[in-house]
């Protein structure tokens, strides 16, 4: 009888423990668009024209480029480094999924230096723009983050 | 008559003479004792022990005769029978009490479509702001580089 209880518990928390390693393998996908904003020129260099009229809005710029766009999917307490132009990085880890968002924390880096640490809740789908670094030739790098698309 | 009388003066102090005589005395003892058994001294025993033990029972009965009635009166319940309509007439009571049962509302916290939970920066200030566009709120993390 004490046997039968032994492997009927044993049992037990390996299926449990399945299961949450099933649900925390479900990966969360994030389409990280790179943008470089400048004042020279008029030029709207975007795949998804849908940016433009919300970037023409939000920022003072007068020219963007689209420079890179991926996908990433991210897994709980994973840490994704997305190599960026210039010495940048942006590092992206899943901190958790609670009522159809997901929790991201985003950290910018150049140079080793944290250009910007956050930690933002999306609700599905949605987006969050960072931005702010300049690069070299006096663009400002912009970045969105999309998540349930 | 008065011969009579003198007689039996002298009888009687005869009598008491010889009655009176040690070997007379015991003489009748040893009648008494050869003659007349003496009274069991086991039967005395038995009955000196056993009149207090009976008492002592006897008033035990009393007593526990009695003692019930000081006792408090404890009735057997009748069993409960349990038919289909009792335990359906209980079935709603207790529907009844549970709708009873206020449930406290759930706080709901109406959190934005974005919202950041942290921000900081090593090479300048934060700003934060969020901006809606076709009804949708857009949100902003930017950075101001060394400051300015």
């Amino acid at each position: 009888m004490r046997s039968v209880m032994v492997v009927a518990s044993i049992l037990c928390i390996f299926v449990m423990s399945f299961s949450i390693s099933v649900q925390a393998a479900e990966p969360e996908r994030v389409i990280v668009t790179v943008l470089s904003a400048s004042n020279e020129g008029n030029d709207f260099n975007l795949e998804n024209d849908a940016y433009k009229d919300k970037l023409i809005e939000l920022f003072s710029y007068s020219a963007y480029e689209q420079l890179e766009q991926t996908s990433v999917e991210l897994s709980r307490a994973e840490r994704n480094t997305i190599a960026l132009l210039e010495n940048c990085e942006l590092v992206l880890t899943l901190q958790g999924t609670e009522n159809g968002r997901i929790v991201v924390e985003a950290v910018i880096r150049k140079d080793h230096k944290e250009v910007v640490n956050t930690v933002i809740s999306i609700l599905k789908p949605g987006a969050a723009f960072l931005g702010g670094p300049i690069l070299q030739d006096e663009k400002a790098l912009i970045l969105v983050l999309e998540a349930g698309y | 008559m008065k011969d009579d009388r003198i007689f039996k003066e002298l009888l009687d102090k005869y009598m008491d003479g010889a009655l009176r005589d040690p070997s007379v005395q015991r003489d009748k003892e040893e009648f008494i004792r050869d003659h007349f058994a003496p009274v069991p001294p086991s039967i005395a025993n038995i009955a000196s022990v056993s009149v207090p033990a009976l008492a002592l029972i006897a008033l035990f009965f009393l007593v526990w005769q009695f003692f019930p009635t000081a006792q408090p009166i404890i009735k057997e319940e009748p069993a409960f029978e349990r038919t289909t309509a009792a335990l359906e007439q209980m079935a709603e009571e207790s529907v009844v009490v549970q709708e009873k049962i206020e449930e406290k509302p759930e706080i709901e916290v109406d959190y934005p479509p974005v919202y950041v939970k942290r921000a900081s920066s090593r090479t300048g200030n934060v700003m934060v702001y969020q901006k809606t566009m076709d009804q949708t709120p857009v949100t902003i993390i930017w950075v101001f580089p060394g400051g300015h």
